[in-house]
């Protein structure tokens, strides 16, 4: 348990950095909300631009001037910056041993390596539901002065839920991909890079009708913030790769990382 | 000439203490020593001469001029040996040769392979493939490789088997008899000893001795070892004489003095084996270091 | 000049790589134009009836027809900016910081050179290959719409307009960058902090489009580059421009000072 805990506090300078600056764009996001705030001729405006401009930036069926509206859009880029953080996350928490040099120390130590792995992965995992849980309270109590209803609250639940599924999903694609590369150095650019291809991939679907089918291969697109808090669902197809992806990540990790030889 | 020229300099690190009140002096064509326990402020002085830190307070010139003004263009005589060796990625090492010989004017191809040559440095292999001895001989080329006036070596031997220490030391030697100015920091007593003609002790930040080599040789005093079956400690407690233990049928001590003295007292018992020596530099320098 | 070239020699890689991938983007992008004629030409018909100011709310109104090539174009090309945002981000926050993260800081400033002469080599080294890029993307966009304009006609003046914009924002980029990698005492993720620093700006750019009035969108040079804007007016939004070199001055000579002055420790 030792090795969770010194997990944890190493991270906790970068956690409190993170919470720091997210916590103020969101503030200040919502703040400016106040413009907006039932203001009923957006209504109009958006419903009458056609799909195809607002599916780019998933902000079809939006509905700006209520609250819960305009919180999908917030938590479009909550997704976002918290992927970037996970995926950051996953790819540096086993590559940082070799990189600063401390692998020599940790691993000779009378520990199982996938005990070490296993401690690290749920540090890891705590850290994002930290980040999570500051992120969606910052939401939540600037969202308070536009006195929320219960279909907010809802949105919230769901939406929340949504974002750690994805933050798991980049955490686990970025801890796997550490694990498998020899050059340890490059491990955070290669994950980096899956995650910017997931985000073009979700663009680009928002370009044409023919790229549906890559929907399956981004994250983005598995719980788009506009979806959930509308229609309420999370389609069970996207569930299951969810945890497909995130299970065959971790325990390829759990397997391969203790297998691999550590440059030092 | 003085070719460097330390006036209390003083490097403070927030509240932390780099070096406190450090002057000395290095003339042209000696080789001088800087010793001290880790943490002593070595690394710092060194760091403040080649501008890679800014002092606190006081001066340092190098060839007369201030090292931070005018910085680069003294660093263009000056030769530097880190103590760890860091490359850049996938470089080989000849590249990292050619790359360090365009900073300094003039044709340096012909130095780069003489020196690889005398150091055994294989100049097509990928400087991250190295062993830490071999990264280290890297070290020593590039900083020689320019034919410093001032060559500034930073424990320039840790990692190195002893036979390619001693080619190194040799090279050095060379080195300082055609003309150029050694500044040597090291922990490793034997290696001073060797090559050094001054040199300064430091300890916490400040420096506690500086005395030339043959003077600190002579001020100290002999290690004195008998053998012996009825050897009794008060026949030997004459003046100069300290530190006396006996153990078994060994006796020891430190002497300074009248050499006469102490050999009649010697002559004057039946023993079995006796042992003059010098004590080594690292028993001098404890002595210090306490 | 040799620090010049081996720096560059260093980014050439990336730029290469980079630049291949945002030219293959603006191309996937652009082959969908003809596909999404149809649909803005309907939004054209619906948005012409609504006064401007319910326009301007929403932010719409800054930006042109979408069925037109360059309002096809400027609206695809705040995605190209968010690919430049990244790579500029990312030399900007690492070109300074990679000598004191690899520990090769100890050799290159021992060599008689000033910082000077090093902060501006490798300053230089960088936008040399940002340039590449940049040349990149002025061929891919133009030669996409050169084969998917569909026979519609399209201004180049205004296209020209949006594609020199690319160098002051990657410029943006590079220099916060650098003042960020001066700031911080010591970094050891480079991509960390140039995801957030290009996605940040991304994210409040968006965002701050569709609320209208004077908010956190203005350091984002995201908006102070806002192809919709240039496309719709046919110039720069001056002030923003302005603003936004100010910044760049500001960061740049911030940077200089600060690593002139900067003390580099031991290991």
């Amino acid at each position: 348990m030792n090795i969770y805990f010194r997990e944890l506090k190493s991270n906790l300078k970068s956690l409190f950095i993170w919470s720091a600056c997210l916590s103020a764009l969101f503030t200040i996001w919502i703040m400016e909300f106040s413009a907006f705030h039932g203001n009923p001729e957006l209504t109009r405006i958006l419903d009458s631009v056609p799909q195809a401009m607002l599916k780019v930036f998933s902000m079809h069926t939006l509905n700006l001037s209520t609250l819960s509206g305009f919180i999908v859009l917030v938590m479009q880029y909550v997704i976002i910056l918290l992927g970037i953080h996970a995926v950051l996350l996953g790819s540096s928490i086993l590559a940082k041993e070799e990189r600063g040099r401390t692998a020599e120390f940790l691993y000779s130590l009378p520990v199982k390596r996938n005990k070490v792995v296993f401690h690290k992965m749920l540090a890891g995992i705590t850290i994002c539901v930290l980040l999570l849980a500051v992120s969606i309270s910052v939401v939540v109590i600037n969202s308070m002065q536009y006195e929320p209803n219960a279909f907010f609250f809802e949105a919230i639940k769901d939406t929340a839920a949504a974002v750690f599924i994805v933050q798991m999903i980049f955490f686990s694609i970025g801890i796997f991909i550490s694990s498998i590369m020899k050059r340890y150095k490059k491990s955070g650019s290669y994950a980096v890079g899956v995650f910017i291809g997931a985000y073009i991939i979700s663009v680009l679907i928002g370009f044409s009708e023919k790229l549906e089918f890559l929907k399956y291969a981004t994250p983005f697109k598995y719980f788009e913030p506009v979806l959930i808090i509308n229609e309420g669902r999370f389609e069970s197809i996207y569930v299951i790769i969810s945890v497909c992806i995130i299970a065959f990540c971790f325990i390829g990790t759990y397997i391969l990382y203790p297998r691999r030889d550590l440059n030092i | 000439m003085n070719i460097i020229e330390i006036k209390n300099l003083k490097k403070y690190y927030g509240k932390a203490r780099g070096i406190e009140d450090v002057s000395f002096e290095v003339k042209e064509g000696e080789i001088f020593g800087f010793i001290g326990p880790n943490g002593a402020g070595k690394s710092t002085t060194i760091r403040l001469l080649l501008g890679l830190i800014f002092p606190t307070s006081g001066s340092a010139t190098i060839f007369g001029k201030d090292c931070i003004k005018y910085g680069p263009e003294i660093r263009k005589d000056i030769g530097y040996l880190p103590s760890e060796i860091f490359y850049y990625d996938k470089m080989k090492v000849k590249s990292l040769l050619k790359y360090s010989a365009s900073f300094y004017s003039g044709d340096h191809s012909e130095r780069i392979s003489e020196l690889s040559k005398i150091m055994e440095l294989d100049l097509d292999r990928r400087i991250q493939d190295l062993s830490y001895g071999n990264k280290k001989k890297v070290g020593i080329v590039q900083g020689l490789l320019h034919k410093p006036k001032l060559i500034i070596l930073d424990e320039p031997t840790s990692g190195l088997d002893p036979l390619m220490q001693q080619k190194f030391f040799d090279y050095i030697a060379e080195e300082n008899k055609r003309g150029a100015t050694v500044l040597f920091s090291s922990h490793i007593l034997s290696e001073v000893q060797q090559l050094c003609d001054r040199v300064a002790i430091i300890k916490e930040g400040k420096i506690i001795k500086l005395e030339s080599m043959k003077t600190i040789r002579e001020e100290t005093y002999k290690k004195i070892t008998i053998r012996g079956e009825k050897l009794k400690k008060s026949v030997f407690n004459i003046s100069g004489t300290s530190e006396i233990e006996i153990h078994k049928d060994e006796l020891k001590f430190f002497y300074r003095g009248n050499i006469n003295k102490i050999t009649k007292i010697i002559g004057s018992q039946e023993i079995s084996d006796v042992l003059i020596e010098e004590p080594t530099l690292e028993e001098i320098f404890l002595h210090y270091y306490k | 000049m040799n620090i010049y070239i081996f720096e560059l020699k260093t980014y050439l890689k990336s730029a290469l790589l980079w630049s291949a991938a945002i030219s293959a983007f603006i191309f996937m992008v652009m082959s969908f134009y003809p596909g999404m004629m149809s649909d803005a030409e309907l939004m054209d018909q619906v948005l012409a009836s609504f006064p401007e100011e319910f326009l301007k709310a929403f932010g719409m109104a800054g930006a042109i027809s979408i069925s037109s090539v360059v309002g096809f174009f400027a609206f695809a090309f705040v995605f190209v900016q968010l690919l430049l945002a990244m790579q500029s981000a990312n030399y900007g926050i690492g070109v300074l910081s990679v000598e004191e993260r690899e520990l090769t800081a100890d050799f290159l400033m021992t060599r008689p050179i000033s910082r000077t002469r090093i902060i501006l080599s490798k300053f230089l080294a960088v936008m040399t290959a940002l340039t590449i890029t940049n040349l990149f993307v002025w061929l891919s966009s133009i030669g996409g719409i050169l084969i998917f304009n569909n026979g519609n006609e399209y201004s180049f003046k205004t296209i020209s307009l949006i594609l020199s914009a690319n160098i002051l924002f990657q410029l943006y980029f590079v220099s916060i960058g650098m003042i960020i990698s001066v700031l911080v005492k010591k970094i050891r993720s480079v991509l960390s902090f140039s995801m957030a620093l290009s996605f940040g700006m991304y994210a409040i750019f968006t965002i701050g489009e569709v609320l209208d009035t004077v908010n956190l969108g203005v350091i984002s040079p995201f908006y102070h580059y806002d192809p919709s804007y240039i496309s719709l007016h046919g110039k720069y939004n001056l002030m923003m421009t302005l603003l936004s070199c100010v910044i760049i001055a500001v960061c740049f000579g911030l940077s200089y000072i600060l690593y002139r002055n900067r003390n580099i420790h031991t290991v």
